[in-house]
């Protein structure tokens, strides 16, 4: 039987961009985009007030500081008083995107939400229910916290359930920034039942029990390889303390990809009725709105067709022509082309021409990681450049992209060589 | 790897060739121009590397039919055979490859590989060339030059340009220091869009103040509220004492005046109005009862007045009968004489009638006489059946006289064509004898032809006999003696056939004309001499032939005879035959005729009969409708006597009679009819005048004897009787309007004492003596109240500016203590103090305003995150941009190492090789050749020492130059892959004859390794290749190719 339930959420990244996206999109589907963020917080709090939690555990992330976003910070409070109105607590952390010295608007929180301050602290879940429950968390005081918070929150003792938010990189996962470090041990090491994490976008249930360690993710995907089902846990606490998590998806906005591979097609019109169908079951989404990415990628006969200039616009055109003004929407935000020539590179490279010459000469820069940083060296002519360097600093390509690139570098040459249509 | 044999199934104007087998290593074919040896070059290249990509339609198309391509047999280094079958298609065509072993290829993978996976640009243009493609070189200049050269030899022809067009898009993406191209475009409005949200960051930067602001704002709006309210409130104070002041001076002046008037307490209300009232009701009291007397008066005057005639009112039903007769008596008697007139014309006609029926008519039996429907139709049955008999009687007279007429006429018929018949002759044949001798005319025309004709054929016979004996031996005089023997014999045989063909005597006669003449004709034949040895052999045949033709006349003349005897005639000729076929045919005319009379004479015959049955038979149906029409008027007599009427009459007359007979009875009710409407009229016209006259005696009224004085006295009568009706109704009703009066008077007078006694009840009420005083005290008593009543007014108006009770003492107090000066003089210095404290609110207010505006507005403003959107995509453009320049980049800087590679590794073997060839063809003038490392330049070193590029060599020996390089890279290209063949389409013909022989020599080297195919036009070239290498294979083009199958 239910002692009492509350909503894990986290990242809410608030009136923050979507990113990844170099199309203008139409005006519908921008004006969806930029709004989507804030449609799903609506849809969180419409789900504790439909589901009459006790409260709203929120791990950091709610908006960008650096953003100075006057319309997260006021929509988020909003959001809260109609939480208050209907007696539901609430209870904020924040991260390293709204750390506590970021940029805040001077706005008045309900009496019933509580803000963690830099300092662990620990207070019930609901006063009028003393000892059913206790929340132990702490904010970020600045974006920067490179060491972990969790020793602050000690071992905690008493029989009140425990609750610990946090923002923090449990497990140092290679995606995210290694903010507040640390693992599961540690948090079990805290004696807390369930630690209610944000950070990670993929939800992940780190730890099933003693303690329930949860990441739901970020409510919204924002970006391309933000795909799938986005939300956060309804988590029910019963008298004998267990844990019954319930994932919602409450995401206005669904990311996509579709892949389609090249190897086994002989026609152009496969090669359409190929990204059609992917199409059509990635704009399947119950309803919601996708935002999708076509990848076209392998080696075949097709190879000349999808290098042709305009491939990917009329494709990304036809896409869109279809789906993307229709209610819910389905936008096609790129076509990607990423497809090899379908000739017998292993064969080609035995040549001893040119050809032959060429590949053997790719096959020896890969595998010299000297050679390897020579041609970084070389791309930071632009990455390097005083203009860029601001923006694409971060960009220059790693070993294994810079693989990636001198494979395509590779295709690219031989087409210029040979021509597209002699591979 | 090499060349065995070509079949071209169809490509260009070539269709079902075949070329080869090339067994020599090298082989030259010699064709005149346009034989197709570029076609067959351009065949070769196809078959190995595929039909172009695009404009397949118009490259060599199958111009003499067959498919698309051919086949081409090639057989490895290791020995194996391959043919390669191609036909024209999408990617390259449908390739089918098969080997020695009979395995089979789809795919032309293992070409490549029997190729060394040599690209179609480097085998066209390094293997199998040109004049053009060497030319084409020429015309490069420079570091070009060279570098084409090498493109090809590394089987990358494009290099350069690969590299140009690389370089090229990855500049347009971005250069250092650019500002035109796309990363520095989107670097641009990267920065433009971060400084406006800079902008966008100050702005929510505002939000925290102006919140701030807006709580002071609202701190100090409270705080200048509670001033304002202060001074407003004694501002008020300072207002009410200013109106009190005004209220309260006038109020003690009218308090002082109202003193001075007396106060009556139980004066009427609104006294002066109910006095005037009362005094006006009197008054029409009054004038009332003066009304009402006068009135009364009138009506009794007529009340009591005499009527005249009033006793005529108990005659009032007698007077009303004679007012409604009046009009029917002038009426009768104008109608009177009219009547009378009528009645004797209708007795007149009436007498006429009667007279018109005849004497022994008068109004009783017509009356009686029966002119029912009935016997009206009976008369019409009568003239219906009298004119169907008479007509039948007519028509059958007409009939009689008509088939009298027709018998007469078949007589007359009859007697002409019987004597037509008897004017003819009778005929001496029957048809059927006349058909019998038709045939046997037309029987003997035909044995006669035939006998005639074995006549001809017998006599020719003859002839030839005679002919053959007198040219077998001329001088021998019994050669016709002979010929004459072999007819006479032959007559002979023909009179014994045609005796016993013919029998009886005929065949006695034949016997007798036919035995003699044999035995003459025997006797000649034993007479004749030896014949010679040519004579020998045909002379039996001639005989017997003529023999043979004889036995045919015979025969011919037998039938002759046999057809003819019908005829009556022994020896039929033509003419003879003719003539009785002439006669034969006047036979059959007259026959016709005589049949024809015949057969018309029968026919009028029973023409005749049929007309006299007729006639006979038309004489008896007229005589019986003679008699039943005189049967049919007897009856009709005997009807009209029955009926009283003359015998004599017709139908049609009868009818008229009984309508005369009908015209005179309505006549006679025309009569009657009238002399009792006279008798009426005479009637009414008594009665009335006895009525007058009774009742005119009794009012004392005299009635002259004529009958309109009747009418006259009547109407005096009825007028006498309506005046007196008037007089007695008015004199009624003046007596009824004499009762009202008086009662109206009576209630008059008691009104009008009521009014005077509350005229005097008001009057004692006030106190007043009279009406006078009346109104003389009440305008006493209204001046008091309405002093006191503005007094009340202004206590009150005192009350709503200070309150009731102890406020309103208070103000009181108040306006006692001060003085207006005072008060106007405290209210100016307030007004300055509130209009200050407004002017201060208001100015908070707007502040309150505008900040709660901005704020708002920066609460919902959209620009931010619209930047902060853009600044996205604008990065994602920009790293999307940078990957493709790096991929631009690094597959430039891949090229170029590539290149730096082949030619640091490779170059100086194609070099050396080029070198060699060009001393030996140039024949030692230039020694070596030079292209530096990373250098795409070619240097000359001449037999001197001299420096020479490849522009300042003349056309011939950079023809040679070039074509040395391409040895070189085919010798260096066999060093990995296997020799391909060489294929070249008259290139040496810019060299002179002495380099001419040293190239022909390179080739013949060449094909110690490559197998070499040349093509020429020029039979000298095949001798020099011949000469350089006597087993060269010299194969005529044009017209030595066999064709396929």
């Amino acid at each position: 039987m239910t002692e009492f339930r509350f909503v894990h959420a986290a990242d809410l990244h608030l009136d923050s961009p979507f990113k990844g996206i170099q199309a203008v999109a139409p005006s519908n589907v921008h004006a969806r985009l930029m709004d989507a963020t804030f449609l799903a917080y609506d849809r969180i709090i419409d789900l504790c007030l439909s589901e009459r939690v006790d409260a709203l555990l929120v791990a950091g992330d709610i908006y960008d500081a650096a953003d100075r976003s006057l319309k997260a910070q006021l929509r988020f409070v909003d959001g809260l008083k109609r939480l208050d109105a209907a007696g539901i607590r609430s209870f904020v952390c924040h991260g390293n995107h709204d750390p506590l010295n970021g940029w805040q608007a001077n706005l008045r929180f309900p009496d019933s939400c509580h803000q963690f301050g830099p300092q662990v602290e620990a207070v019930e879940l609901d006063p009028a229910r003393p000892g059913l429950a206790t929340i132990h968390g702490v904010s970020y005081p600045e974006r920067d916290v490179k060491l972990s918070l969790v020793p602050g929150f000690g071992r905690v003792s008493g029989d009140a359930f425990t609750i610990g938010l946090l923002h923090a990189n449990v497990g140092s996962n290679p995606h995210h920034g290694s903010y507040s470090p640390c693992s599961v041990e540690d948090l079990r090491a805290t004696g807390i039942d369930y630690w209610a994490l944000g950070h990670v976008h993929t939800r992940q249930v780190l730890n099933q029990h003693s303690p329930v360690a949860v990441y739901p993710g970020n409510p919204q995907g924002r970006h391309p390889v933000e795909t799938g089902e986005r939300g956060v846990y309804l988590v029910d606490v019963g008298a004998d303390r267990e844990v019954r998590l319930s994932f919602r998806d409450v995401s206005v906005v669904r990311w996509a990809q579709v892949a389609v591979a090249i190897d086994q097609l002989e026609s152009d019109q496969e090669l359409i009725d190929a990204i059609d169908s992917g199409v059509a079951a990635a704009f399947d989404a119950d309803g919601r709105d996708v935002v999708c990415r076509v990848t076209v990628t392998g080696r075949g006969p097709l190879y000349a067709a999808t290098r042709k200039g305009d491939f990917s616009t009329t494709l990304q055109a036809r896409i869109n022509d279809e789906w993307s003004h229709g209610a819910p929407f389905g936008w096609c935000e790129r076509v990607e082309v990423n497809t090899k020539p379908a000739f017998d590179r292993e064969e080609q490279r035995q040549a001893g021409d040119f050809v032959g010459d060429l590949l053997r000469l790719v096959d020896d820069i890969q595998s010299d990681p000297v050679q390897l940083a020579a041609l970084r060296e070389q791309l930071g002519t632009l990455y390097g450049h005083p203009r860029a360097k601001k923006y694409l600093g971060s960009s220059l390509p790693e070993d294994g992209e810079l693989g990636a690139l001198l494979a395509d570098a590779e295709a690219r040459a031989l087409e210029q060589l040979l021509g597209v249509g002699a591979l | 790897m090499r060349i065995e044999r070509l079949q071209i199934d169809g490509f260009g104007h070539f269709h079902a060739r075949d070329f080869g087998p090339f067994d020599s290593p090298l082989t030259v074919l010699l064709g005149p121009n346009e034989a197709g040896k570029s076609t067959t070059l351009d065949f070769i290249r196809t078959m190995l590397f595929g039909f172009p990509a695009r404009g397949r339609e118009q490259y060599y198309p199958p111009l003499a039919g067959g498919q698309h391509g051919g086949k081409i047999m090639l057989r490895g280094e290791d020995g194996r055979r391959y043919i390669v079958e191609r036909v024209g298609g999408t990617r390259g065509g449908t390739i089918r490859i098969t080997t020695g072993e009979g395995r089979i290829f789809e795919t032309d993978a293992e070409l490549r590989r029997l190729l060394g996976q040599a690209t179609e640009a480097m085998y066209e243009n390094v293997f199998a060339f040109g004049l053009g493609e060497l030319q084409a070189k020429e015309s490069l200049q420079g570091a070009e030059v060279s570098g084409q050269i090498y493109s090809a030899g590394l089987g990358a022809a494009n290099l350069p340009r690969a590299l140009k067009r690389l370089a090229d898009g990855a500049d347009a993406v971005f250069k250092p220091g650019g500002s035109n191209q796309k990363v520095a475009e989107l670097l641009t409005a990267l920065q433009g869009v971060e400084a406006r949200l800079e902008e966008a960051r100050g702005d929510s930067a505002q939000y925290g103040q102006l919140s701030v602001r807006l709580a002071v704002i609202a701190q100090d709006l409270e705080s200048a509220g509670v001033s304002a309210a202060h001074l407003s409130r004694r501002s008020s104070d300072l207002d009410r004492l200013r109106k009190g002041w005004a209220e309260w001076l006038p109020l003690v002046d009218l308090r002082s005046r109202r003193a001075e008037l007396p106060t009556l307490e139980r004066f009427p209300q609104s006294a002066l109005v109910r006095l005037e009232t009362s005094e006006k009701s009197v008054a029409e009291a009054e004038t009332a009862l003066r009304g009402a007397t006068s009135e009364a008066d009138d009506a009794a005057s007529i009340a009591n007045q005499h009527v005249p005639g009033e006793a005529l009112l108990a005659d009032e039903a007698l007077v009303e009968q004679i007012r409604r007769q009046r009009g029917s008596f002038d009426g009768s008697l104008r109608d009177l004489p009219k009547r009378q007139h009528e009645a004797a014309e209708k007795q007149r006609e009436l007498q006429a009638s009667l007279a018109g029926l005849g004497a022994n008519w008068d109004a009783g039996q017509v009356t009686a006489f029966d002119l029912s429907i009935a016997r009206r139709d009976e008369v019409e049955q009568w003239r219906q059946r009298l004119e169907h008999a008479e007509r039948d009687a007519r028509e059958s007279q007409i009939t009689t006289r008509a088939d009298a007429l027709s018998a007469s006429e078949a007589d007359e018929t009859l007697a002409e064509a019987q004597q037509a018949l008897s004017s003819l002759p009778v005929p001496g044949l029957d048809a059927a004898s006349i058909g019998e001798r038709k045939t046997a005319l037309r029987e003997t025309r035909t044995a006669l032809d035939q006998f005639l004709r074995a006549q001809s054929s017998r006599e020719e016979a003859e002839r030839r006999l005679d002919r053959f004996v007198a040219g077998a031996s001329p001088a021998s005089p019994r050669a016709g003696l002979r010929g004459s023997a072999l007819g006479a014999a032959a007559v002979a045989l023909v009179a014994i056939a045609g005796g016993f063909a013919l029998g009886g005597n005929a065949t006695i006669l034949g016997l007798l004309l036919g035995v003699p003449v044999l035995g003459v004709a025997a006797f000649t034949a034993k007479t004749k001499p030896h014949r010679s040895a040519d004579d020998r052999a045909s002379r039996p045949d001639d005989e017997a032939a003529l023999s043979r033709l004889a036995l045919v006349e015979a025969g011919a003349l037998v039938r002759l005879r046999e057809f003819a005897l019908p005829l009556g005639t022994r020896s039929p000729d033509p003419a003879g035959l003719d003539a009785m076929e002439f006669e034969l045919e006047s036979v059959t005319a007259a026959l016709n005729a005589w049949t024809v009379a015949q057969e018309r004479v029968a026919i009028t015959n029973r023409d005749f009969a049929r007309a006299s049955r007729r006639a006979t038979d038309a004489q008896e149906h007229s005589g019986e409708c003679e008699r039943q029409l005189s049967e049919l008027r007897r009856d009709w007599q005997a009807w009209l006597t029955e009926l009283g009427l003359p015998d004599s009459l017709a139908p049609a007359t009868a009818t008229a009679v009984l309508d005369r007979i009908g015209y005179t009875q309505t006549v006679i009710d025309d009569a009657v009819a009238a002399h009792h409407r006279v008798a009426a009229i005479e009637q009414d016209i008594h009665k009335f005048r006895a009525g007058v006259v009774e009742l005119a005696l009794r009012h004392g009224l005299a009635v002259g004897e004529a009958p309109a004085t009747a009418g006259v006295v009547a109407d005096e009568l009825c007028r006498r009787f309506d005046s007196a009706i008037r007089a007695v109704a008015r004199r009624e009703s003046a007596r009824a309007t004499l009762a009202e009066c008086e009662r109206r008077s009576q209630a008059c007078e008691d009104k009008l004492a009521e009014r005077r006694r509350l005229l005097h009840a008001l009057l004692a009420a006030a106190g007043a003596s009279d009406s006078e005083d009346f109104r003389r005290l009440d305008a006493l008593h209204t001046e008091a109240a309405r002093f006191d009543q503005l007094i009340r007014e202004g206590e009150q108006r005192l009350v709503v500016l200070s309150g009731p009770g102890e406020r309103l003492a208070a103000f009181l107090a108040t306006l006692r203590g001060t003085t207006i000066d005072a008060i106007d003089t405290e209210a100016e210095a307030l007004d300055v103090e509130l209009q200050r404290a407004t002017a201060e609110r208001d100015h908070l207010l707007d502040e309150r305003g505008s900040t709660s505006a901005r704020l708002a507005s920066l609460s919902s403003d959209e620009t931010a995150s619209d930047l902060r959107s853009q600044r996205e995509t604008l990065l994602e453009q920009l790293r999307s941009a940078a990957r493709e320049w790096s991929t631009l980049t690094l597959a430039r800087h891949l090229l170029e190492r590539a290149r730096s590679k082949y030619e640091a590794e490779r170059q100086p073997d194609v070099i050396k090789h080029a070198q060699s060839f060009f001393r030996t063809v140039t024949d030692g003038r230039y020694k070596t050749l030079i292209s530096p490392l990373g250098s795409n330049n070619v240097t000359i070193i001449g037999q001197d020492g001299g420096h020479k590029t490849p522009e300042q060599l003349s056309r011939g020996t950079q023809e040679q130059l070039y074509l040395a390089l391409r040895f070189g890279l085919i010798r260096q290209f066999a060093q990995t892959a296997e020799p391909l063949p060489v294929v070249v389409d008259d290139i040496l013909v810019n060299f002179d004859p002495d380099r001419q022989y040293r190239a022909a020599k390179a080739f013949a080297e060449l094909a110690r390794t490559n197998q070499v195919l040349v093509f020429t036009c020029q039979p000298a070239t095949a001798e020099m290749f011949k000469a350089a290498d006597p087993r060269t294979q010299v194969i005529p083009f044009s017209g030595q190719a066999r064709l396929l199958g």
